[in-house]
């Protein structure tokens, strides 16, 4: 069977994305479980979790994972976007380094809100910027993204002359570890960050547009849409995704620098493909990209709290990212007809 | 007789392809393959490379029963097929291509100066001057093809199958290509030469076969013939000189000028066209493959580089792009409906409503669509299309081909286009489907569409039509209207046969 | 015009002049680069200089020709930088238990079996090459901190120390290796059905397995080939540091992407230039270095490198669509 996740809300309005295919009564079921089958594992995990492992369950410990897995959660809601379009941005590290750069060196000057809003328009404008060399110099997104975030990295660095910008204002800074009934203010985010692009995704006309050009290319030019403009906007939204991330993960440093979010491109495409979304394009699912991205930090700190050494995360994600791909493969999942 | 195919049936679903067709191959003879699109030709070539298998009937190689279960078991049978499209690398030199897939090694190493020496010779046979040093992708259309040629040549061969090897050649190419074909039968090698061209034909073939609507209608000799003969073989009637007009010929309402083109060219249409289709008119476009065809409609629509000018309702269209066309009113279905037409990721009611939005709607509904104002169009659209289909949210490409295009069409019309372009709107389109597709394009007419249809399948274009262009090498070669818009003209003028200039 | 003079003519002089641009296209920047370093560097030219940057960028090319390998297949192998960083401190761990010579050998042997697995993981699970690989970058760079242990490992291997500081007739023994290897990988490349077939499955697959070729077979070769360079460039730089660490290599992966881009590889596939590939990684080398000596921070490495490759592209981009041009209009 093949599958489009939804989140849950989606699947009860009547949705006019695919839905793939309907399975009789009986089967209904089991297939539903199917379909959600890393939802419910990952909540298992969890629960395990907080039974087997000391101080998993904590409220403390709830809090960390939470906040650790918005920051690479809200840039994958953008790569699930742009994977959808069968793009790709590679710059995302640098992209936060100048957004939080600017931010920081906007705070002393301006109120924080002021100094939020010049950090999103940063992210938005660089991302902008990608979409803009990537569709009319026609360059690969690959190499382009990794060329520009060479120069974005470069040009934090050169601001702060190789420096750490120390952020002093203590409000700022607050933002990192605020919370509303316990639940950290970037875990929200997050969450918002999620519904915002399944809804742009799935419910836009730009979302539609987005995953046929992700589809087929040809074809979408053929039904007469602007591919350039969709590629442009979709870069767009993951800088301001990237800029959002910029300012929470500047918050929880009190610090910005050139290397502040080193890997979390590969990061985000991580957890984006974990959570279901296919590379081969046209479609994603932001309920997989927030489960992945959940997954991967529990994973991470459950394996930390019981004594493994740090350097088996590393394999951990590996490994999980590996199995996903496998057994994805061989229960081909992804298969869509007419596709490839 | 070397290879003998008796009672060959082959079916799939909807579509009965061959009803029991039998051909004769024998060394030393060149049997000539005629009939038009869907008549069959192609699912023989097919059956006897081992890329597909008959339902009934038997393969006979020199007395023998055979069955090729895949290509490679077919060529060492001793068949070699030069199939239509072109299977080369386009980043591997000449002589590379020839020898893909059975390099000329020595310890593991490949022996370029041999690989080059037997390329060349090849070549030379074939009467051609291509450097094999050179890459493919620097190669003309027509030297690709000769390449595609000398790489079935580079087996050890008793059969050759020839499926319309001169469509992408010139005439000085196509004069090489039958002076090939000609040593190849002097030196004994049985020859399968399918071709459109009757001039060909006459020129190089010993025996004639017919086939139509899968069935084997004519095999003589071709001595025995004429090429009026084979025309009325291949329609299935007598040919006749002034044909009435199909009784649905009504006299069109004069009305505006829907679309303007003049002076349009590009690179394979030599000589600028010049066309004006009136609102609710539907002008047919006929020719060969490579003809231009296809060209015409594309560049109309932006999707390849053209010059000339093109007005939609007196203003100028854009031809940049197919969006800009699309914005002026156009919209175009390709041929090509599995990757230039359906969205595979997209659901059905996705690829539908893809191109809408009218004016009218507001900037919010027509960036948001509405599930279940959507779901309101997808229905009303179901209904009048009689698409067949379980759920909006289905993949299309779980639909079957004439349902698909029944999708198409549909966004078509929620795209509120005045001109439809239109390129081979019925092919791999059952039966009732193409009925259906038929009266669609009619009822669009009458809506006050301007339509052109580009169409391989002649009947298609007599049943459609009432103007009718026609291309050959990159030329207008006819323009019929009226009474004269038959499939003895229409053919006479894509294969250029004397006919055709007599009813000019 | 006539539609046979468009058929039978030959390339246009623009054309070939473009098609040779192209080919060539990471030698006007290497040049111009040069002659920069030469004169605004001081002592970019001396001996120690020269030799140092001719070692870093010969590891670096090495690695890069299996890259350039598996782009010409249309793949990507993302976990090159792990896996030279884990050759590295088998190498060392290897060559302080079992001596050099099987030191060396655990360091390529790694390097080949990562390889086959990446290769069997996009042929057979048909896995997209950039998230298999990806995955392996993790799961290696985790395998080379455990077996360090977060440690600095004292390889001292003063025979690969001997070989990697050598010189024979003043040329640094790993340029002459790297010199050696790309005359290897021509013949491979240009002579064996194996590199002609990576070639025609990365320029159309489709044509390559309708021709009979093995088309899996093919892919797991080429990564397997591309793990085994990673294996090499791995035991080369722990003869190069003599000590090692876990997280050496990181982030070479998208580096040596970006060097087969430069030497004029295209990510679409079907071709791969090996000498562009050689020359690039000496351009990268060259920036290191003259930045180093004029006392630039090394933070600007990054802008260096970022614009050099937007540039580069831009200009191939620029160069590709003028030659289209040109076609159409003959």
């Amino acid at each position: 069977m093949s599958t489009t996740q939804m989140t849950g809300s989606a699947s009860v309005a009547p949705s006019t994305a695919p839905e793939g295919e309907r399975p009789r009564k009986r089967i209904a079921l089991v297939s539903r479980v199917g379909r959600y089958y890393l939802q419910i594992a990952v909540f298992v995990m969890l629960v395990v979790f907080c039974i087997v492992v000391p101080d998993f369950g904590s409220t403390g410990n709830l809090a960390a994972v939470a906040t650790q897995a918005s920051y690479g959660g809200i840039i994958a809601c953008g790569m699930t976007l742009l994977i959808a379009g069968g793009l790709f941005d590679l710059s995302v590290a640098g992209v936060v380094a100048i957004a939080a750069v600017i931010t920081g060196l906007a705070l002393p000057h301006t109120s924080i809100g002021i100094a939020v809003l010049i950090g999103l328009a940063t992210g938005t404008l660089l991302g902008w910027i990608n979409g803009l060399i990537i569709t009319k110099i026609a360059l690969p997104p690959f190499i382009a993204t990794y060329g520009l975030f060479n120069i974005y990295t470069g040009v934090a660095f050169i601001i702060l002359n190789g420096n750490v910008l120390t952020i002093q204002s203590v409000y700022f800074n607050q933002i990192g570890t605020a919370a509303v009934f316990g639940v950290p203010v970037v875990f929200l985010v997050f969450i918002v960050a999620c519904f915002v692009s399944q809804l742009l995704l799935n419910r836009t006309r730009f979302g539609r547009r987005l995953r046929a050009v992700g589809s087929s290319e040809t074809a979408a030019r053929m039904a007469g849409i602007p591919v350039d403009r969709v590629k442009i906007i979709a870069f767009a939204v993951t800088g301001l995704f990237t800029g959002l991330a910029a300012i929470f993960l500047a918050a929880l440093l009190s610090s910005a620098s050139g290397t502040m979010a080193t890997g979390i491109e590969l990061n985000a495409i991580t957890i984006a493909v974990v959570g279901g979304t296919s590379l081969r394009g046209g479609q994603g699912t932001l309920l997989g990209t927030f489960t992945g991205a959940v997954f991967l930090v529990s994973l991470n700190t459950a394996l930390n709290l019981i004594g493994v050494s740090s350097y088996w995360q590393n394999v951990a994600i590996g490994l999980v990212l590996v199995l996903t791909l496998v057994i994805g493969a061989l229960t081909r999942r992804d298969k869509i007809r007419g596709a490839d | 007789m070397i290879l003998e195919a008796v009672g060959i049936d082959r079916s799939y679903p909807g579509v009965h392809a061959l009803k029991g067709v039998s051909l004769t191959l024998r060394s030393g003879e060149v049997t000539a393959l005629m009939g038009e699109n869907g008549a069959g030709k192609s699912t023989l070539i097919r059956i006897i490379g081992g890329l597909e298998h008959p339902n009934s009937g038997t393969l006979r190689l020199r007395g023998h029963d055979v069955t090729f279960r895949s290509p490679s078991e077919s060529q060492q049978a001793g068949i070699s097929v030069v199939s239509q499209e072109f299977r080369l690398v386009p980043q591997l030199t000449v002589a590379e291509n020839i020898f893909l897939g059975r390099e000329i090694v020595r310890g593991g190493f490949i022996r370029p100066n041999l690989t080059k020496q037997r390329a060349k010779d090849l070549l030379k046979e074939l009467g051609l001057d291509i450097e094999p040093t050179r890459m493919v992708n620097t190669l003309s259309v027509g030297d690709q093809q000769m390449v595609e040629i000398a790489r079935a040549l580079s087996n050890d061969f008793d059969v050759l199958v020839m499926d319309e090897p001169s469509a992408a050649l010139n005439r000085s190419e196509v004069a090489r290509l039958l002076e090939l074909v000609r040593r190849l039968r002097d030196r004994g090698k049985a020859i399968l030469y399918v071709s459109h061209h009757l001039e060909e034909i006459f020129e190089i073939a010993d025996r004639v076969a017919v086939f139509r609507d899968g069935r084997d209608v004519g095999n003589s000799p071709v001595k025995d013939t004429s090429q009026e003969k084979l025309v009325e073989l291949m329609l299935g009637r007598e040919l006749q000189q002034f044909e009435s007009a199909p009784s649905s010929a009504e006299q069109t309402p004069a009305t505006d000028d829907r679309l303007v083109i003049e002076d349009l060219r590009c690179a394979k249409i030599v000589e600028p066209v010049s066309l004006t289709v009136r609102s609710g008119e539907v002008v047919g476009v006929a020719g060969l493959v490579g003809s231009g065809r296809s060209e015409f409609l594309e560049s109309l629509f932006g999707v390849i580089p053209s010059r000339g000018t093109v007005r939609v309702k007196g203003r100028i269209v854009n031809l940049s792009s197919p969006a800009s066309a699309v914005k002026a009113g156009m919209f175009m279905l390709s041929e090509d409906r599995k990757s230039e037409g359906i969205l595979p990721h997209l659901s059905v009611l996705e690829n539908l409503l893809i191109s809408s939005g009218s004016p009218e709607q507001s900037a919010i509904s027509r960036r948001i669509p509405m599930p279940r104002e959507e779901l309101g169009i997808f229905e009303r659209l179901k209904r009048e299309l009689r698409i067949t289909v379980d759920r909006p949210g289905q993949y299309i490409g779980n639909l079957s081909g004439g349902n698909q295009q029944k999708v198409l069409f549909g966004r078509a019309m929620l795209s509120d286009c005045s001109v439809l372009l239109l390129n081979e709107p019925t092919r791999g389109v059952d039966v009732g489907a193409k009925v259906e597709i038929y009266q669609l394009i009619g009822r669009l007419a009458a809506s006050g569409v301007a339509i052109i249809v580009s169409s391989s399948d002649t009947p298609e274009i007599v049943a459609l039509t009432r103007r009718c262009l026609v291309f050959q090498g990159g030329v207008i070669s006819a323009e019929l209207t009226g009474v004269e818009v038959t499939e003895d003209r229409i053919l006479a003028a894509s294969v250029g046969t004397p006919t055709a200039v007599a009813s000019r | 015009m006539t539609t046979t003079s468009i058929r039978t003519a030959p390339p246009s002089h623009a054309q070939t002049y473009l098609r040779a641009l192209g080919r060539f296209s990471v030698l006007p920047p290497f040049v111009i680069v040069a002659i920069a370093c030469i004169v605004l560097a001081p002592n970019f030219l001396s001996s120690s200089n020269v030799a140092n940057m001719l070692i870093n960028g010969s590891i670096t090319a090495i690695i890069a020709y299996g890259m350039t390998i598996v782009i010409a297949l249309r793949g990507l192998d993302l976990s090159v930088g792990s896996l030279q960083g884990l050759s590295a401190c088998l190498t060392a761990v290897a060559y302080s238990v079992f001596g050099t010579g099987l030191g060396i050998a655990a360091g390529l042997a790694i390097g080949l079996a990562v390889g086959v697995v990446n290769g069997v993981l996009v042929a057979y699970l048909r896995v997209p090459s950039f998230v298999a690989t990806l995955g392996m970058l993790g799961i290696l760079r985790g395998v080379a901190l455990l077996v360090t242990n977060g440690q600095t490992i004292q390889g001292g291997s003063s025979f690969l120390n001997y070989v990697v500081n050598g010189r024979v007739v003043g040329v640094p023994i790993p340029f002459l290796l790297a010199l050696a290897l790309l005359g290897v990988w021509l013949v491979v490349f240009y002579y064996t059905p194996f590199g002609r077939h990576v070639v025609a499955v990365g320029g159309s697959p489709e044509a390559a397995s309708d021709s009979g070729i093995r088309v899996r077979r093919t892919t797991v070769i080429a990564f397997a080939l591309s793990g085994l360079s990673a294996g090499v460039g791995g035991v080369l730089l722990m003869g190069q540091l003599s000590n090692v660490t876990g997280d050496l290599g990181t982030g070479l992966e998208l580096q040596v992407i970006a060097i087969a881009v430069l030497g004029g590889t295209s990510l679409a596939g079907g071709n791969g230039n090996l000498i562009g590939t050689l020359v690039a990684s000496l351009l990268l080398a060259m920036i290191d270095s003259a930045l180093n000596l004029l006392n630039v921070p090394s933070f600007y490495q990054y802008l260096a490198i970022g614009l050099l490759l937007v540039a580069a592209l831009s200009l191939d981009s620029v160069r590709a669509r003028v030659s289209r041009r040109l076609v159409q209009n003959s």
